[in-house]
């Protein structure tokens, strides 16, 4: 194996000593595909390297919490609409009580989830939807508990207050109602309600009730008006139970007592008491049974009414 | 991680390019991962006539073995032949300067400038100094430092070339984007792949008969002592075989791959063999014994003429290796007794050696094949570059651009 030299230069003449241009124009097909394929994979590379170093920058310019000022990433502009909807009696003045918005605060740092418990929050509201609309406005949508009947609880300091019992059995504050839709609501009686984390706990078997008022005022309107306490005292709220029923005490009758169930057939009969006692001139009926089944034991004042009769 | 290098290994002969593909891993082994092998335009006896055709079959050799290899290549090393390579042994001398006759470094320094200190006639340049061993005091040493003695002789064979012609060479390769890394004798390549160092030290010739020209090496005590190149090769067979039987040089090449034999052959010699064989008109039968003639007296000329060549240099005693022959035209039965014949000693045809795969231990890459073995021991001396260029070659590499 000859040996390289590496004094060269030294002696007369070396083949090293011979220019290699390796920068001219490339003459042959095949150079020329070489030479192409060569600087196509340089730019690759170059773009490659550009693009890693630009993300790996603006990685570690985010990752130091250097967000771009895009419009939305202040929060975007602040809240200048609010579109408020409700199907019930709840209005927008409401909503300002009920929920605190930060002035100005851009509506990107809303937190929506808060607003919609917040609202929850209230007995009143059965559900709440709450969205934003970019770039300024705030969309509630409501939807509230109708009031079936109400109550008078005893607060803490030793007063009163009225509140409303919902056909859910939910107890609440009402707000917003107008004093004829509350007025004309018997009071529930004969209920110990119960107190829970959350306030008065929902009062079982309140859709039976619910039931039963509203087939009264769809079918006897007159007698339903003269309507004062309706008692739960003898209904847990198990239509089942054999010894359960509703009682309503009212101006027009003392007491009704209704089973907890078919109160279509209850109601007729009722009807039918009513008119056969207007028809011939009675008054004071202290007590009508309707929760026997297929009849009805009416007792009238004593004094003012011959006796009692079965309907 | 390993280092890992990619080398081109180049061989622009008359008939074909061959290129091989190198990785070099870690400066100890090497992976042939691809292989490329054009036919060739453009040359005469080595050098090149058309600087146009050759630089494109040699492109597409280089394209043909880069893409077999899946990868490119960062450093060529190109075969030499041609009649225009030429060497001479010159003898460096100096008296050992220590006053207690102890040769050190400085002694073998001077010793080897003096040797490589003659200069070359204009137009000429040097390829390879060959170092041929030291002598203190008239007996030979292989490595004199530290040793006493008063004078230090140190032997060298040097090849040079013409400078025009191998700068035609280096340019094909260069027109590809390419360096030339090293420019090695192809001989010499052929050489140190199909003999190993106990014939090398016994002494051998190595004797490569390529398509246009036969490059010989002699080593001897394990340097090499001499090389030579003839402007004689398959060719010239295939062209007296045209001349002799009046055929065409179509025919004749084939009739030579199929049906020559170096010598006479008493078993067929008195056989007949058709020309194409197809009864088609111009087809006749042609006697072997013809054929074996013509071949005979070419090949025996071309070993006649590297005899005369080396004269006294090749002498039975100093070569008890023999003749080991290679190139496309060793493949030709019966060449081995031939050459036998001819140099008063064995011969036989060469083989790569055996960590080469089967596939490639064929006569015809034993010179690409010593290339990447040269590239491979080149690569284990000492790193020239500087650090700077190292660096941009190895993202350069690591890029694989």
């Amino acid at each position: 194996m000859p040996k390289k030299n590496k004094k060269s230069k030294d002696s007369s003449k070396y083949w090293r000593n011979i220019d290699q241009p390796l920068g001219y124009r490339a003459e042959t097909g095949p150079a020329r595909f070489r030479r192409w394929k060569r600087v196509f994979k340089l730019w690759a590379w170059s773009f490659a390297a550009v693009a890693l170093a630009a993300t790996v920058g603006y990685g570690i310019y985010f990752a130091r919490g250097n967000m771009p000022s895009f419009s939305f990433s202040k929060g975007g502009q602040p809240v200048t609409e609010i579109d408020f909807q409700s199907d019930g009696v709840l209005d927008r003045e409401w909503f300002h009580r009920a929920v605190q918005l930060p002035a100005g605060q851009g509506i990107m740092h809303l937190d929506i989830f808060d607003i919609k418990a917040a609202l929850e929050k209230h007995g009143q509201v059965k559900s709440a939807a709450v969205s934003i609309r970019l770039p300024d406005r705030l969309i509630i949508n409501i939807n509230e508990r109708r009031p079936v009947l109400r109550v008078r609880v005893a607060t803490k300091k030793g007063g009163v207050v009225q509140l409303l019992v919902a056909s859910d059995g939910v107890v609440y504050l009402g707000r917003n109602y107008p004093s004829a839709a509350i007025e004309h609501l018997p009071y529930l009686g004969g209920i110990r309600f119960k107190r829970g984390p959350g306030g008065i706990e929902p009062v079982p078997g309140m859709e039976t009730v619910a039931r039963l008022i509203y087939l009264a005022r769809l079918r006897v309107p007159g007698i339903y008006k003269t309507w004062k306490v309706v008692s739960c005292k003898r209904f847990d709220g198990n239509p089942n139970d054999p010894g359960a029923f509703i009682a309503v005490r009212g101006s027009l009758i003392g007491e009704i007592i209704f089973a907890p169930e078919n109160f279509e057939t209850q109601l007729d009969r009722l009807a039918g008491i009513v008119d056969f006692m207007r028809r011939n001139h009675r008054q004071g009926i202290k007590r009508v049974d309707l929760s026997l089944e297929g009849q009805a034991v009416v007792q009238y004042n004593p004094g003012r009414n011959p006796g009692n009769y079965l309907h | 991680m390993a280092k890992r290098k990619i080398i081109g290994a180049v061989e622009i002969g008359t008939s074909k390019v061959v290129v091989l593909v190198g990785e070099i891993v870690g400066d100890r082994s090497l992976n042939i991962i691809g292989r490329g092998q054009v036919s060739s335009y453009g040359l005469k006896k080595g050098d090149i006539v058309n600087f146009s055709s050759v630089s494109d079959h040699t492109h597409d050799a280089i394209l043909v073995a880069e893409k077999n290899a899946g990868t490119t290549i960062e450093a060529v090393y190109l075969a030499q032949t041609g009649g225009h390579l030429k060497g001479f042994f010159n003898k460096g001398s100096v008296t050992v300067s220590s006053p207690d006759n102890r040769v050190d470094k400085s002694d073998m320094q001077r010793a080897v400038e003096n040797a490589k200190r003659k200069h070359l006639p204009p137009g000429r340049v040097y390829i390879h100094h060959i170092r041929n061993g030291y002598r203190l005091d008239g007996r030979p040493v292989e490595n004199p430092a530290g040793m006493r003695g008063e004078h230090l002789e140190v032997g060298y064979w040097h090849i040079h070339s013409d400078e025009k012609k191998l700068t035609d060479h280096i340019h094909v390769i260069n027109g590809m984007g390419l360096k030339v890394e090293d420019v090695i004798v192809s001989s010499i390549a052929s050489g140190c792949i199909i003999t190993n160092e106990a014939e090398k030290k016994n002494g051998v010739l190595v004797i490569d008969i390529g398509c246009g020209t036969t490059d010989y090496v002699l080593y001897r005590k394990g340097h090499i002592v001499r090389t030579g190149v003839i402007p004689v090769g398959g060719d010239h067979i295939t062209n007296d075989l045209s001349m002799g039987l009046r055929i065409g040089c179509r025919h004749s090449e084939k009739l030579k791959l199929r049906f020559a034999k170096a010598m006479l052959d008493p078993k067929d010699k008195n056989d007949h063999v058709w020309l194409i064989g197809d009864m088609s008109i111009g087809d006749r039968r042609i006697p072997r014994l013809a054929i074996y003639k013509i071949v005979q007296a070419r090949l025996k000329e071309i070993f006649q003429i590297v005899r005369d060549d080396l004269g006294t240099a090749l002498d039975s005693r100093n070569v008890a290796g023999g003749v080991v022959l290679t190139g496309g035209t060793s493949r030709l039965p019966r060449i081995g007794t031939l050459a036998g014949r001819v140099f008063g000693m064995s011969a036989r045809p060469g083989k790569p050696q055996s960590w080469v795969r089967e596939g490639m231990r064929v006569p015809e890459y034993t010179t690409v094949l010593g290339l990447l073995y040269y590239g491979l021991t080149a690569q284990q001396s000492i790193e020239r570059t500087s650090p700077r260029r190292r660096l941009f070659r190895k993202m350069a590499k690591i890029l694989n651009i």
